[in-house]
């Protein structure tokens, strides 16, 4: 046994000084080492906002085939949540660390493409012959700026409103037709609404309060900045959003003020969608029986499958009106920044993921929907709705003679939200029954914040 | 062969030196670098993208003429100074009943510590729950009890008294800094004021609040600064809303980073806001010098 040496502070340091240079040495020449042939191979970055479980696996699936097509390219695959994705994309960019290939929601592609940061992908889809029309129509709409292609939709979402038919029947209603308008849909709301002694919403005995058994319709924000689906009601009653080249909002117009009013009115004297703070925290009000409408793409139809509801559920068109009838369509996109590294790699991936094949397994697993026109009849679940094709497919093949329209979500969107929320909130809390004035402030800050992108 | 005295110093200065090296090193690399680097931004314009571009004073002159700025300094304000007493009320009395002899009061330490040591996103969704207006059961105790029901933190009235209420969860912190000061005071001034006749709130007033001021003032100064930065549950669970009543200063902050892209004004930002914890935290030394009292000093 030996005898324990007293180490004075300086030796100890002295020691872990050299310690850690030992193997900072040995690191860089372990790197040195590394395979050739790793070298050799051109590397992409990707990131992409991915759910955990099925929705990262089938990704990872979709890399794993390109990587064993193209071996010459090894992808660098990063997960994230929604949310964070939102934060960590800017700040990779600012960061100089700009991945290869991005994901793009439409309600941000405008806001990186009014900065220049995005790649205009149009050469590449001529030098390979990838053509728009091979794809849903509208959704380049939404991905395009100035001319120029911003990202390729990778999927789809065509909004219908889904009803549950058990709850109609128990109300005596029949189911909406295809062609109801917006009065047939608020009644049917109204009706569908059931307080806590078991009145309708059209009873003259209706008491409203915080312990309903029912609402009508799941609440859907009526502005333009949650989702693009609301604009299929607003272009119903023969308005929109924005004029044509986005430098002014329309929402000072009557269609828009009818529309507004009709659901300040259906939340605040009706009561016939519930409140944020009655529908919080407790799943989709649809799927948990606590509505009977909601306003939904397929994935509605894909949940309750999954989940086994124990009612009869259908799909019809949001209602039509003066302006027409329209499937309102939202997607994604893959897209390259101007300053990523390898484009063309990155080019050969993006491909490889909007490709029919890829796009054709993404439409079987029911969940997502696709964006290739070819590939959507995948999406169709056994036995399906009566509502599911006319509503989810035909519209996008043209088979339909309903309108498809897509949401080109203007630049500056936090800034247009925050305008909304400054007016709209009180609106939509019942704490301001002042549906015109409130339209007049917002347009003022919107087209200022226009005006300025 | 010994080292002169001076030598000796030299050589135990450069010891120390070496080992306070790591924090020195992390303070300066990520704080003061990161501090000065937001200095120099807030003058600049910058959306992350392209390069930043010197603007002057301009994004400093934008603050004054922002109204979600001073809506978020409002309601940052309301909530710190509501929220920071009635947490040290609450602390110190329950820093009081654990300092008593009773049977498993370890129990009750920990009992009381363990919430402040759960993750802010766990409690969050907890609360989240509990103050759902639906099936929330603070609303089902209410409605039980026969009291109105709230929205809890879907109201614009009630929101922000909701998440000062929820900070009460994590009082925790403080509470075991105060049990520290109280374990520190020396029973003998509690058995003079005894025999003096003095009653348990005399006792209290003229003992233990003096003995304890210093732990008060540091509790509160610290409980200031992290009250103005309150983020994460607002993030969570609000989002700023209903109406703007939750958009507290740092959550303006983060939108106005890294929502709307400008760096440049919102590092603008962060700086009055350190401005504002910095004012807020001198006056509270300046006034202490009132109210605190240190063990040595004249009465």
């Amino acid at each position: 046994m030996s005898a324990s040496t007293p180490v004075s502070r300086r030796q100890l340091l002295k020691q872990t000084s050299k310690g850690a240079a030992a193997l900072g040495l040995a690191s860089i020449v372990a790197a040195g080492a590394a395979p050739a042939i790793v070298q050799a191979k051109t590397k992409i970055r990707m990131i992409t906002p991915a759910a955990l479980g099925v929705e990262r696996d089938l990704y990872q699936s979709f890399i794993d085939e390109f990587q064993k097509e193209q071996s010459e390219i090894a992808v660098d695959l990063s997960f994230e949540a929604w949310d964070d994705y939102m934060t960590k994309l800017p700040t990779l960019f600012a960061g100089g660390a700009v991945p290869d290939v991005v994901h793009q929601h439409m309600s941000i592609v405008q806001d990186y493409g009014s900065r220049g940061v995005l790649e205009d992908l149009t050469q590449y889809m001529q030098k390979d012959g990838i053509k728009q029309e091979d794809y849903i129509p509208a959704l380049f709409e939404a991905f395009s700026r100035d001319g120029k292609v911003l990202g390729i939709p990778k999927d789809s979402a065509a909004w219908g409103i889904y009803y549950n038919k058990d709850k109609f029947d128990e109300a005596g209603l029949a189911y909406p037709k295809d062609d109801w308008t917006f009065d047939d849909f608020r009644l049917a709301a109204r009706t569908l609404t059931i307080d806590a002694d078991g009145h309708r919403g059209v009873d003259a005995s209706f008491k409203p309060g915080n312990n309903q058994k029912q609402w009508g319709l799941s609440w859907v924000t009526p502005g333009p900045t949650e989702s693009e689906n609301v604009r299929g009601f607003i272009r119903a009653r023969g308005g929109d959003w924005y004029d044509e080249n986005q430098t002014q909002t329309l929402i000072t117009a009557q269609p828009a003020l009818d529309h507004f009013q009709m659901f300040h009115e259906m939340r605040c004297g009706e009561h016939s969608t519930p409140s944020d703070a009655l529908s919080a925290g407790q799943g989709d009000p649809f799927r948990q029986g606590l509505t009977a409408m909601a306003v939904a793409f397929h994935n509605m139809d894909y949940f309750l499958r999954e989940e086994k509801a124990k009612f009869k559920w259908d799909v019809t068109f949001i209602p039509s009106g003066p302006g027409g009838q329209f499937v309102p369509v939202g997607a994604s996109s893959w897209a390259i920044p101007a300053k990523a590294k390898n484009k063309d790699a990155a080019w050969q991936l993006v491909k490889h993921l909007t490709s029919k094949a890829v796009q054709t397994q993404i439409g079987k697993n029911g969940r997502w929907g696709v964006s290739q026109k070819d590939s959507i009849a995948t999406i169709l679940p056994e036995n399906p709705s009566s509502g599911f094709k006319k509503v989810h497919i035909d519209p996008l093949t043209g088979e339909s003679d309903r309108t498809v329209i897509a949401f080109r979500f203007p630049a500056n969107q936090s800034k247009i939200q925050q305008a909304y929320a400054k007016h709209f909130d009180p609106i939509w809390t019942c704490d301001n029954d002042n549906v015109p004035g409130a339209a007049k402030e917002t347009k003022s800050e919107v087209d200022t914040i226009l005006g300025k992108s | 062969m010994g080292m002169t005295r001076a030598g000796m110093r030299r050589r135990e200065a450069l010891d120390g030196y070496l080992f306070i090296a790591p924090w020195l090193i992390g303070f300066v690399v990520f704080v003061a670098g990161p501090m000065v680097g937001a200095l120099t931004l807030s003058f600049m314009s910058w959306d992350l993208f392209s390069s930043p571009e010197w603007v002057g004073l301009a994004n400093y002159r934008q603050l004054a003429d922002d109204p979600l700025v001073l809506k978020s300094l409002e309601n940052t304000a309301f909530y710190t100074f509501l929220s920071v007493p009635i947490n040290l009320v609450v602390a110190l009395m329950a820093a009081m009943l654990l300092n008593t002899q009773v049977r498993g009061v370890a129990l009750f330490r920990t009992a009381f510590y363990l919430p402040s040591v759960m993750p802010v996103v766990a409690n969050a969704v907890l609360w989240f729950w509990v103050l759902n207006p639906e099936v929330g059961i603070a609303n089902a105790l209410l409605r039980r009890l026969g009291l109105p029901e709230s929205q809890w933190l879907y109201g614009v009235a009630s929101a922000k008294p909701t998440f000062i209420m929820m900070g009460l969860w994590g009082v925790g912190n403080t509470m075991i800094i105060f049990l520290a000061g109280l374990q520190g005071i020396p029973s003998s001034l509690y058995d003079a004021a005894l025999i003096d006749g003095a009653n348990a709130w005399q006792r209290f007033r003229a003992v233990t609040i003096p003995l304890l001021s210093p732990v008060i003032l540091f509790n509160m100064v610290i409980g200031v600064i992290g009250s103005f930065q309150i983020f994460t549950s607002a993030y969570l669970l609000t989002n700023g809303g209903p109406n703007n009543a939750t958009l507290f200063s740092v959550l303006y902050l983060f939108r106005l980073g890294f929502e709307q892209f400008q760096m440049g004004y919102a590092a603008a930002f962060a700086w009055l806001i350190f401005a504002v914890i910095l004012v807020f935290t001198l006056i509270q030394l300046k006034l202490s010098t009132r109210w605190t009292y240190y063990e040595g000093q004249e009465a």
